[in-house]
C-alpha cells in the first residue's frame, strides 16, 4: 500500500512540475491542492492527514511544542481503537475544530484507518462507517461560519 | 520614573482625555454610537499594597497592568514570547519567524517594509483602542479599506477577467434601481407603497441608481460620471469625455461579483479607518513603554493554582533556564484557552469547562513584497482590497507610501477559518507564498516580474496562541457568563471573553471590565 502510494505520490509530482516551472519547493500535497467550496474531496487517508490534520500534528505525526502543544499521533497509544480518534475528528476536542461537518463517514474512516496504520503506527483498523455516523452530533455546529473578517 | 509620580501622569492623562467623557455624554443623548467603554477606567480606593500577577503581555494584560499600577496594586507580568504585544504583531525586513514545526522565516523586506499577521485595522467606533492610541501617543493614519478602482474577481465571472469595484457597484445598483422603480412605477407593488411614497422613491431610486427621466439605467455621460468613462472628460482639443457601455444587467447578477460589495459597508468596515503608523505593534510599543519594567519575558507558565491565601504560577524560564514560581494575592489570566487548557490548574470546574470546550479558528495571512508599486503606476490602485473568490480572498494594498520608489509590501493573501484556511495551514510557508503568487498572478500579471520576498502566517501553526481567536458558537450555552466570572482569586481576560471575537477593542473592554470587577473585589469584599 506504501509503495503504491509513493508511487502515484512521484507520478503526480512529476506532472505538477511540469505544469508549474517555478515550484521547485512544492510538496505534491501542496501542489496538487484544490482549493474552494468543496472543501475536501479525496477519500485517500494519507492526502487527507497530509492536508489538513498535518499543520498541527505534523507530517510524520510528530506534533509540535510552544506555549501549548500539539499532541503526537505517531506512537500515541489513545489511536489504538478508532473510536477515540474518530469522536475527536467529528467534534473537535479543546482548542481542536470539529471537521465533522466537512469531512463525510467515508473519508473519516479513510482518515482514521490511515492514523492506525500509518505515521510509525501499526494499529488493527477498525474504523467502520457505522462508528463515523454513531459519533456525529444530532445537530451539528458549523464551525466554518465566520463571526469575524 | 517612581510609582508616585506614575500615578498622577496617568490622573492628568485621565483629566486631558474628556474627549472620552464627552462621548460618553453624546452617546447618552443618541448622537454617537453607545459601547461599553466609557472613558478611562476609574479604580476608586486603596488596594494597600494587593499583589496582582498578571498572565500574558498582550494587549489586554498590559491594559490591565497600566491600570492595575496606576490604581496601586504590586503588579508582574509574565510573558511566554520574548516581547510584548501578542497577537498585536508585525512582521518587518530582517525578523525572524519560527513557527511551530521548526519552518524559519526571515523578513527579507525592504528596511521599513512589514506586513501585520495579526489585527491590521482600526475601526474608529472602537472607542477603548482610539482611546489608549490617544492616550499612549501612538500614531494613526488612514487605512484604505474602500478603494473602487481595485477589483473584483471571480474564476468564472468574466471570462476570469478583474473588474474595478466601482463599474460593478454602480451597474449593480443602477440595474436593480430601474428595476424597482419600474415595478413602482406600473404599480406592482402598490399594496407595499402608499400613494404619498411612490413619487418620492421613484425620486430617490433615480438618484440611487443614476437613473434618467423614464426611470432607466442608460448609457450616458451620466452614468459614465460614477461608472468610469470610456474616455475621461480632458483639457484642451480633443478634450470631451467618451461615455463607456454598461455592462447588461444579467451578466451583472449572474457574474456574482456582488458578493463582494458588501464588507466595507459593513459597521466594523465603514470609513474612516486607522493604522498605527509603521505598523499594528505601535500600539504594543505604546503600551510596552507605560509597562515593559513590570514584564518577564521567556516566561512559560505552566501551572496557575490558587487557594484562600493567593495565587501560586510556576513558570520555566527559556531563556535563562530553570523553573521558577511567583505568587500574588490575585491573577489576571490572559493566555488563550487554547494554551490553558493544556496548563495545569485548579480553576473552578465551570471555569474549566469553557475553557478546555473552546476552540480556536485559523487564519492565513501572506505578505507579498513587489519591486515596485505596479499597482500604483499601472493600474492606479491606491491602498484598498481587491476581492476574489480564490482561495486567497482578497489583496491589500498599502495605505501608505503612494508614488515611492522601490519595494513595497501588501497583503496576498487573508483567509479566515474554513477548509481553505486548514489547507494553507498544512502547507510549509514556501508552498503557501507560492499559491498566493498563483492566485494572484490572475488578477495582476505583473506578479512574477515584479516580486521579490513573501512572509507567510498560519494561525494554527503560531507556537505562543495555537490560533487566532477564540471561538463562541452561542455565548449563552456555552458559558460565557461562567468564564468572564472572578474565580476566587483569579480572573480570565481576552478578546475571547468579549462579543468582538479576533478584535483589539474586545481584548482591552474584556480586560477593563474583568479589573473592574476584581478591583471591587478587593476594596469591598
Amino acid at each position: 500500500m506504501k509503495t503504491s502510494f509513493l508511487t502515484i505520490a512521484a507520478l503526480t509530482s512529476f506532472c505538477a512540475v511540469a505544469a508549474h516551472a517555478q515550484s521547485a519547493d512544492m510538496s505534491s500535497f501542496a501542489e496538487d491542492t484544490v482549493f474552494g467550496s468543496a472543501g475536501y474531496t479525496s477519500t485517500d487517508g494519507e492526502v487527507l492527514y497530509q492536508t489538513l490534520c498535518a499543520g498541527c500534528h505534523m507530517p510524520g505525526g510528530e506534533g509540535a511544542v510552544g506555549a501549548g502543544h500539539y499532541p503526537a499521533l505517531s506512537g500515541n497509544p489513545n489511536l489504538e481503537y478508532s473510536a477515540y480518534p474518530i469522536t475527536l475528528i467529528v467534534n473537535g476536542q479543546a482548542g481542536m475544530p470539529a471537521f465533522g461537518t466537512f469531512l463525510n463517514d467515508e473519508q473519516i474512516v479513510a482518515l482514521t484507518t490511515y492514523l492506525q496504520t500509518g505515521l510509525g503506527n501499526s494499529f488493527e483498523p477498525d474504523a467502520t462507517l457505522e462508528t463515523v455516523a454513531n459519533s456525529r452530533p444530532v445537530e451539528p455546529e458549523d464551525t466554518n461560519k465566520a463571526e469575524h473578517e | 520614573m517612581t510609582q508616585f509620580t506614575r500615578r498622577n501622569l496617568l490622573g492628568m492623562i485621565g483629566t486631558a482625555a474628556g474627549s472620552s467623557a464627552m462621548y460618553y455624554a453624546m452617546a447618552s443623548m443618541g448622537q454617537a454610537a453607545a459601547s461599553n467603554y466609557t472613558g478611562p477606567v476609574k479604580l476608586d480606593g486603596d488596594p494597600k499594597g494587593a499583589k496582582v500577577l498578571i498572565l500574558g503581555a498582550g494587549l489586554a494584560g498590559m491594559t490591565a497592568a497600566l491600570e492595575m499600577r496606576a490604581a496601586g496594586y504590586q503588579v508582574e507580568v509574565l510573558e511566554y514570547r520574548e516581547k510584548a504585544g501578542g497577537r498585536c504583531w508585525t512582521l518587518r525586513s530582517g525578523d525572524e519567524y519560527t513557527e511551530l514545526g521548526g519552518a524559519k522565516q526571515t523578513v527579507d523586506f525592504a528596511e521599513g517594509n512589514y506586513i501585520n499577521p495579526g489585527p491590521w485595522r482600526l475601526p474608529h467606533h472602537h472607542y477603548a483602542v482610539m482611546d489608549y492610541c490617544k492616550r499612549l501617543k501612538v500614531p494613526l493614519e488612514p487605512f484604505v479599506q474602500t478603494d473602487y478602482n481595485a477589483y473584483v474577481h471571480r474564476s468564472d465571472a468574466f471570462d476570469g477577467k478583474p473588474q474595478r469595484m466601482g463599474k460593478i457597484k454602480t451597474d449593480y445598483r443602477g440595474h436593480i434601481s430601474e428595476l424597482l422603480a419600474k415595478a413602482v412605477d406600473q404599480g406592482k407593488l402598490d399594496e407595499l407603497v402608499t400613494e404619498d411614497d411612490r413619487e418620492m422613491l421613484i425620486e430617490s431610486l433615480r438618484s440611487f441608481g443614476v437613473l434618467d427621466d423614464q426611470n432607466a439605467y442608460a448609457k450616458s455621460l451620466k452614468t459614465s460620471g460614477y461608472r468610469g468613462y470610456e474616455k475621461q472628460p480632458g483639457g484642451g482639443e480633443g478634450a470631451a469625455p467618451v461615455a463607456s457601455d454598461l455592462y447588461d444587467p444579467s451578466q451583472v447578477i449572474q457574474s456574482q461579483l456582488w458578493r463582494s460589495l458588501g464588507q466595507h459597508e459593513s459597521l466594523e468596515h465603514w470609513a474612516p479607518m486607522f493604522q498605527p503608523v509603521g505598523g499594528m505593534d505601535g500600539i504594543a510599543k505604546g503600551f510596552e513603554r507605560e509597562v515593559g519594567d513590570l514584564i518577564t519575558y521567556n516566561a512559560k507558565v505552566t501551572s496557575l493554582q490558587q487557594d484562600d491565601n493567593g495565587v501560586t504560577v510556576t513558570w520555566e524560564d527559556t531563556a535563562g533556564g530553570g523553573t521558577k514560581t511567583s505568587t500574588a494575592d490575585y491573577c489576571v489570566c490572559t493566555i488563550p484557552f487554547s494554551v490553558l487548557g493544556q496548563i495545569d490548574h485548579n480553576l473552578s470546574s465551570g471555569l474549566s469547562n469553557v475553557i478546555s470546550s473552546m476552540f480556536y479558528n485559523g487564519s492565513t495571512k501572506v505578505g507579498l513584497e513587489f519591486k515596485r508599486r505596479f499597482w500604483e503606476e499601472d493600474e492606479q490602485i491606491y491602498g484598498g482590497i481587491s476581492y476574489t473568490d480564490q482561495a486567497i480572498s482578497q489583496i491589500s494594498y498599502p495605505s501608505t507610501g503612494y508614488h515611492s520608489d522601490g519595494p513595497a509590501v501588501l497583503l496576498g493573501c487573508y483567509t479566515w477559518r474554513g477548509t481553505d484556511t486548514f489547507k494553507f495551514n498544512a502547507m510549509q510557508p514556501a508552498e503557501r507564498i507560492e499559491w498566493a503568487l498563483r492566485q494572484g498572478e490572475k488578477i495582476h500579471p505583473q506578479y512574477r516580474e515584479e516580486f521579490k520576498a513573501g512572509v507567510a502566517v498560519s494561525w494554527h501553526k503560531v507556537p505562543w496562541v495555537l490560533g487566532c481567536s477564540g471561538v463562541w458558537e452561542d455565548r449563552e450555552s456555552q458559558g460565557y457568563a461562567e468564564a468572564i466570572k472572578i474565580d476566587n482569586r483569579v480572573v480570565c481576560a481576552g478578546e475571547h471573553l468579549s462579543y468582538i471575537a479576533g478584535w483589539q477593542e474586545g481584548s482591552i473592554l474584556s480586560s477593563l471590565d474583568a479589573i473592574t470587577r476584581l478591583h471591587d473585589k478587593v476594596i469591598n469584599g
